[in-house]
């Protein structure tokens, strides 16, 4: 028998329909590998799938940014930031993986019971993000982290302190718990202050913890710094000095106001009663306003000045020109003004130097009302001082279509009309520069400005002399006296206002506005005291005495060279004086 | 040069791009981690800087100052009678 080899031919189709098959389905799946690699796509593409990716872990941080110093004129501190931790948390990572003694260790370690930590976590228990505690110092802060605690991290920040304390309080301001001013020169250069905060790429854990930063997405930029007009130690002398007044007067409240009369920058603003900016629980609501440039008051006879000046200016008067005011009262309609006692027959100075309520109203009468109001406006009254500060006040400066002759009167010497401290010692700042009215600024300047001219130098150079022998020893200013040096002021007794209209008997503010020295004015001080209560009343009792103190220490801080010197004193006369003192 | 060649050049410069990205990027991710630790001491240093200003103006306060001058030191303002001004000629 024959074997007959078979050979089995396979068809060709087979062999190439099975290559086809193998070698298609690894393209397959490559072409898929590719797509999800490779191939942008909104859905399914590299791009989603990696975002994604990095979604699970990587996470942007913001990078906080340092607020800007607050300085004096001289650089010393008076708004300081410190960076502190605040403690935060995610709530649901604490519910899915905090053990329970965590959370006791936790709730002992921020010094809260347990209970009312799991209330809050409770609370929000479907978010994401909480605050534990703000703002700890770092290394409380750093024991707590150590713990380890899952979910919870802490973010830095930063805390304003305010080394000046109740000093500067009203004018720094505050800030609050996320940096952003509040009050006062903090809240006005806010946007100056703000740094920008930056932005850093970071890989976090399971856990919510940062492992590592990866990439700074745009650094921060810290904010500028500010530079005060005001310089500390004035500002000091000023605060001692009206806190000391305001105690020993039992007042309600009051202010001064220092200015620098060549550049107009602000050399002291205190005000009474302070706070303490550092520990603000115990905060009252009128401590924190910075009456000098918030608060309107009629001024009173500190704008008698400005009167005189007026009717200078009218040429109807001269420096010598005489007044009558026997009987020592006047009737104009239906009211009389009544001067303390009779004085006779008096010249401008002389109306000035006894503040006679009859002398200037017979000055006002004889005048145009509106020349009068129209001075005050050239002084600056009832216009915006422009210093930025939040809470400015405008003032008022009514103008009358029909002026009646009280009211004609009573404007005159200051009733009828608001100002703040600012713009007073603004207007006192032309009569100090010679006739220009120069802007305030609460930022230091390091130009002069040139101000504009509002009113006669010769004029204004008389009646600062007027405004001398009204703080001399015969006015009723003698107490503003300074040894050594000059001045010149206007004192003010001023009834406040009733509730229901009228003025009130028994309720006074007790003002000053003053210059020195006398022949080149360099500041310009306005006190205020309002509601002296123990028995005292007179600006020339309650305000002058303060003035001198303040201006007296302003003038030596700023080594201005004294102009009336005691020629009588010499070292001898020195010696005699302390040994019979008894000193060593 | 033959294809084969040309191939096997190209084969070289895409492996040596390879490890010049992977060099790189390790550079790059030493100077972040050099930047952080830098950006780490100078927030320490503002920290300190901070602190001392603080200190400062705390040891420096003038209420503190005038305190320790008329309560240790027995020191008070001269009175205007003890004051005595000397022009200079």
């Amino acid at each position: 028998m024959a074997k007959k080899s078979l050979q089995t031919v396979i068809p060709r189709w087979r062999y190439y329909f099975v290559m086809f098959a193998l070698v298609s389905l690894p393209i397959v799946v490559l072409a898929k590998i590719a797509q999800l690699q490779i191939m942008p796509d909104e859905e399914h593409g590299v791009d989603f799938l990696q975002t994604q990716g990095d979604a699970r872990a990587i996470r942007q941080e913001a990078i906080p940014a340092y607020r800007g110093l607050i300085t004096d004129r001289n650089g010393e501190p008076l708004a300081v930031s410190t960076p502190v931790t605040t403690l935060i948390a995610n709530p649901q990572h604490i519910k899915q993986f905090a053990k329970p003694q965590q959370i006791i260790q936790l709730a002992q370690a921020l010094n809260i019971s347990e209970a009312q930590l799991k209330a809050r976590l409770k609370r929000y228990r479907n978010k994401s993000f909480m605050h534990l505690a703000r703002q700890l110092p770092a290394a409380e802060a750093e024991a707590i982290i150590s713990l380890q605690i899952p979910g919870v991290s802490g973010r830095q920040e930063y805390k304003r302190f305010y080394p000046a304390g109740e000093v500067t309080a009203q004018l720094v301001g505050f800030t609050d718990i996320n940096d952003d001013g509040q009050e006062g020169m903090e809240l006005a250069y806010n946007a100056w202050l703000t740094g920008e905060p930056g932005a850093k790429k970071v890989v976090k854990d399971l856990a919510g913890r940062v492992i590592k930063d990866i990439a700074l997405v745009k650094p921060a930029h810290a904010g500028d710094s500010l530079r005060l007009s005001i310089d500390l130690r004035v500002q000091y002398a000023a605060y001692r000095a009206l806190k000391a007044s305001v105690q020993k007067h039992q007042a309600k409240s009051g202010s001064v106001v220092v200015l620098d009369v060549n550049t107009g920058e602000v050399l002291a603003m205190a005000n009474q009663p302070s706070f303490n900016p550092n520990d603000r629980s115990n905060l009252q609501a009128g401590a924190v306003r910075n009456r000098a440039i918030t608060d309107m008051m009629e001024p009173g006879s500190t704008v008698k000045p400005f009167t005189i000046l007026a009717a200078l200016e009218s040429g109807k008067f001269q420096p010598d020109t005489l007044i009558d005011t026997n009987p020592g009262y006047l009737k104009v309609s239906y009211k009389t003004f009544v001067d303390p006692s009779n004085y006779g027959v008096l010249d401008l100075a002389g109306v000035l130097q006894k503040s006679s309520q009859v002398g200037t109203t017979k000055l006002a009468l004889a005048l145009n009302p509106d020349s009068t109001r129209q001075v005050f406006e050239r002084m600056g009254f009832g216009e915006p001082v422009g210093s930025g500060f939040p809470g400015e006040t405008l003032g008022n400066l009514p103008g009358h279509r029909n002026w009646d002759p009280v009211t004609q009167a009573t404007f005159a010497f200051g009733y009828g009309l608001s100002v703040s401290s600012l713009q007073l010692a603004r207007a006192y700042a032309v009569l100090a520069n010679n006739g220009y009215r120069k802007e305030v600024s609460l930022v230091a300047i390091d130009a002069q400005p040139e101000g504009v001219k509002v009113i006669d130098a010769e004029m204004v150079k008389t009646v600062r002399n007027m405004l001398q022998a009204a703080s001399s020893d015969k006015g009723t200013g003698k107490r503003a006296m300074i040894d050594g040096y000059s001045v010149g002021g206007k004192t003010g007794t001023l009834h406040k206002v009733k509730a229901g209209g009228g003025y009130d008997e028994n309720r006074y503010m007790s003002a000053f506005a003053g210059l020195s020295p006398i022949e080149n004015p360099r500041l310009v001080t306005i006190v205020v005291i309002d509601e002296p209560r123990d028995g005292d009343y007179f600006g020339g009792l309650v305000a002058a005495p303060v003035f001198s103190e303040v201006t007296g220490n302003a003038l030596r801080l700023l080594q201005v060279t004294p102009d009336q010197l005691d020629t009588n004193r010499t070292v001898a006369s020195l010696l005699r004086a302390s040994k019979k003192r008894g000193d060593s | 040069m033959t294809g084969l060649l040309r191939i096997a050049l190209l084969w070289i410069v895409v492996v040596v791009s390879a490890l010049a990205v992977a060099f790189v990027s390790h550079l790059c991710r030493e100077k972040y981690s050099q930047l952080t630790a830098m950006e780490r001491e100078a927030n320490q240093l503002q920290v300190d800087y901070g602190k001392y200003l603080l200190e400062q103006s705390a040891w420096g306060s003038l209420q503190r100052i005038e305190n320790m001058a008329a309560n240790n030191l027995q020191m008070r303002s001269p009175q205007p009678e003890e004051i005595l001004m000397i022009k200079r000629q």
